[in-house]
């Protein structure tokens, strides 16, 4: 259970961004897992000068600004337009990402060697990985600040208001624009972050988003689209399926109940709709 | 009178398609693949006789370089490119294929990816943009040789690959020629070994498996099963991971909570291997020995990532610098100026030179020509000790009538991590070096 918890963590990390872009741009973000690829290499990159943690602080504001740049250059051009334009467009982003990474530090994967990686935690006969107990610690962090953000402040109020209404939102004045740029950055920043703190245990190389891209929309569609504590918490709830079934399954087979759970969480809604009728 | 804009659009489409299509029409006209679309290729000029006929420009013949250069076998493809490309340039150094005029060799290198789409989408490209006489220890996921020998019988290009999985010969396919041992050999010589080992060790094996979904895996964790079936030998944990994984704690925990003193690994991604050791070690797991089928344990980035965790990790390899190759394993380190010849660049060297003794011994660049060779030539002397054999020549036998091909008396090798290099242990006449007795998480 506590391995699901501390692993469900990291996936939750993994999905908030996509859930915040989601939620106030609507658009579903193929590109989020290789931000997240950037953000190990960016990691890599701080961990011979900085310790993990202050790389993690460092990376937030940086890949917001990457976040915004983006926004401003690319997906300004797709925010109105249909949703396969959006996929092409993240689709391509994520495709020129993952070939950036290949040319510019190739396709050998690297590991980052902190003190964090071989120290653990006893407890008991079971030892807890130090560095996905940051990475848990810090997931939950980042999740209570931007739900605060959004619920106890005027502009999470602002935020709340574009996505409910854009229209209106434009009506009484709100600059809808630049809360996307910002809500994109800020999704941005929330995948890098999750990648400096998942290179302190995770191999590193151009391709890694894949493994995490379908476990991180799994998050975000369990969770609810646009809520962030619910893709943390649907983080934490997959972790712990997978870490559970993994004592009575084979390890391959550990995902499918999740999936089952998917399949079961959009069934059920629909059916209820048709009752209804 | 004023022209309509919708009637100038109307008709400035279909100009502007026909030039496009004239212009894609033009390019593959060019660059050969109309003809191939049309069932012809341009043809390699064939020297039949046996002495060679100088011309003012040696002909290229070209060998197809199909390596997973990105995904999950990345590190391997590349592996396997570097030493093909260094026995390339060698050879043209050294004059090219004298039987052929001095012919030049090229090689061309594509991307296969790790997925089987990929895979078959770049190989049909390569051999349809190209004449490719032969391939070069292609692929290396024997789930993505599987997809492409049905391509290479179609062409009639030869394909030498080292995927280890005992149907990849077993098929009606006699254009396949298997460097390596079959996949459930290595695993019964991992088993013995181990077994050895564990005697010398003074433990009595509590065997786990760990193996991953892909079928070499999956053949030699049936190996495995049966021969400690076959031994009374009980397996008291076995289980099989899906590529990617993301954690490999539960598995750690299981490992530990059975007590394994002796782990077999059959998984192929160097990644998870890292990950899974990592663990190991995070959860003071104590093995007495941990051992793998394969070559993945032994890539170069292995050794940094894991630092002296790695000591005395052993792997059973189709290949390794030997007693026998020992002279080109130090040529392709001095050349390529890294530590240690892996296998896999071993292997990628050691076909280019065979498929250039195979020219040589056809006196020709033709694909039915060469094939014909490997199946019936030996080849001895130092090229003849380049793949690890009971005679120390190369001879390809079939594994049935109309099926693949594999090497005489292939013999598999164990390797063992030692001070950041890997080094032969085993069989004792190709032995480098002794084994080490290093426990692991110990």
């Amino acid at each position: 259970m506590v391995v699901g918890l501390l692993l469900g963590g990291v996936y939750g990390s993994l999905s908030m961004g996509l859930s915040v872009i989601f939620g106030v741009l609507k658009i579903i973000n193929f590109a989020q897992a290789d931000f997240m690829m950037l953000g190990m290499y960016f990691g890599l990159a701080l961990s011979l000068v900085f310790d993990p943690i202050i790389s993690f602080i460092i990376a937030i504001p940086v890949f917001l600004v990457l976040g915004i740049v983006i926004e401003r250059l690319i997906i300004v051009h797709v925010t109105d337009k249909s949703e396969a334009s959006q996929f092409l467009m993240t689709l391509g982003l994520s495709i020129i990402l993952q070939n950036v990474a290949l040319t510019v530090w190739g396709p050998t994967f690297m590991t980052q060697h902190t003190h964090y990686q071989a120290e653990v935690l006893p407890i008991g006969s079971f030892y807890l990985s130090v560095a996905q107990t940051i990475s848990f610690g810090l997931s939950i962090l980042v999740s209570l600040t931007l739900t605060l953000l959004i619920y106890r402040t005027d502009f999470g109020r602002v935020i709340r208001a574009t996505v409910n209404d854009r229209d209106a939102a434009l009506l009484v004045g709100i600059n809808v624009r630049r809360i996307y740029v910002i809500m994109f950055g800020a999704g941005i920043a929330l995948a890098g972050g999750a990648g400096v703190l998942l290179a302190m245990y995770y191999p590193i190389y151009p391709t890694v988003g894949s493994t995490f891209l379908l476990v991180m929309f799994l998050c975000v569609m369990l969770g609810g689209l646009g809520n962030v504590l619910g893709s943390l918490l649907a983080g934490v709830i997959i972790g712990i399926v997978q870490s559970v079934f993994s004592l009575v399954l084979p390890h391959q087979l550990t995902l499918l109940p999740v999936y089952a759970l998917f399949v079961i969480t959009l069934i059920v809604p629909t059916r209820q709709r048709y009752h209804r009728r | 009178m004023a022209v309509s804009k919708s009637a100038g659009r109307s008709v400035a489409i279909p100009v502007i398609a026909a030039f496009l299509i004239g212009l894609i029409v033009g390019a593959g006209v060019m660059y050969g693949v109309a003809p191939s679309l049309l069932g012809t290729k341009p043809t390699v000029p064939v020297i039949q006789t046996t002495t060679s006929i100088p011309s003012a420009a040696p002909i290229e013949i070209n060998l197809a370089g199909i390596y997973p250069l990105t995904g999950l076998y990345a590190l391997d493809g590349q592996l396997v490119q570097m030493g093909a490309q260094l026995a390339v340039n060698e050879i043209n150094a050294q004059g090219g294929i004298r039987a052929l005029g001095g012919a030049r060799l090229n090689l061309r290198v594509v991307d296969c990816g790790s997925t089987v789409d990929s895979a078959v989408a770049a190989t049909q490209r390569l051999l349809s943009q190209y004449n490719i006489s032969a391939c070069a220890e292609c692929s290396y996921s024997s789930s993505l040789t599987f997809a492409e020998i049905p391509i290479a019988m179609k062409n009639h290009v030869p394909w030498i690959t080292v995927s280890l999985a005992d149907t990849i010969t077993s098929q009606q396919n006699p254009w396949v020629f298997d460097t390596s041992p079959l996949g459930s050999t290595m695993a019964i010589v991992d088993y013995n070994y181990a077994m050895q080992l564990a005697k010398q060790l003074g433990i009595t094996p509590r065997v786990g498996i760990i193996a991953s979904s892909d079928p070499t895996a999956q053949v030699q964790l049936q190996t495995l099963l049966s021969i400690a079936k076959n031994n009374s030998m009980p397996v008291v944990y076995q289980d099989t991971t899906a590529p990617g994984i993301t954690d490999a704690t539960t598995i750690a925990l299981q490992i530990k909570a059975a007590e394994v003193n002796v782990l077999f690994s059959t998984v192929s991604s160097a990644n998870e291997i890292i990950l899974i050791i990592n663990t190991l070690a995070q959860q003071g797991v104590k093995l007495g020995l941990f051992t793998a089928a394969g070559d993945s344990l032994l890539i170069p980035a292995i050794g940094q990532a894991l630092g002296v965790k790695a000591n005395g990790l052993t792997a059973v390899v189709y290949n390794w610098a030997n007693t026998f190759n020992i002279n080109a394993a130090n040529r392709i380190t001095k050349a390529l100026n890294i530590t240690f010849a892996h296998s896999l660049t071993l292997n990628g060297y050691s076909s280019v030179y065979l498929l250039k003794a195979a020219m040589e011994y056809a006196h020709s660049a033709k694909g039915d020509a060469i094939r014909d060779a490997l199946a019936t030539m030996t080849v001895t002397g130092e090229v003849g000790a380049l793949y690890p054999t009971s005679t120390h020549t190369l001879h390809f036998v079939p594994q049935g009538p109309g099926m693949g091909y594999r090497l005489q008396g292939g013999t598999a090798l164990m390797a063992q991590w030692q001070n950041g290099i890997p080094v032969c242990i085993y069989p004792s006449e190709f032995a480098t070096a002794k084994l080490i007795t290093a426990s692991f998480g110990g």
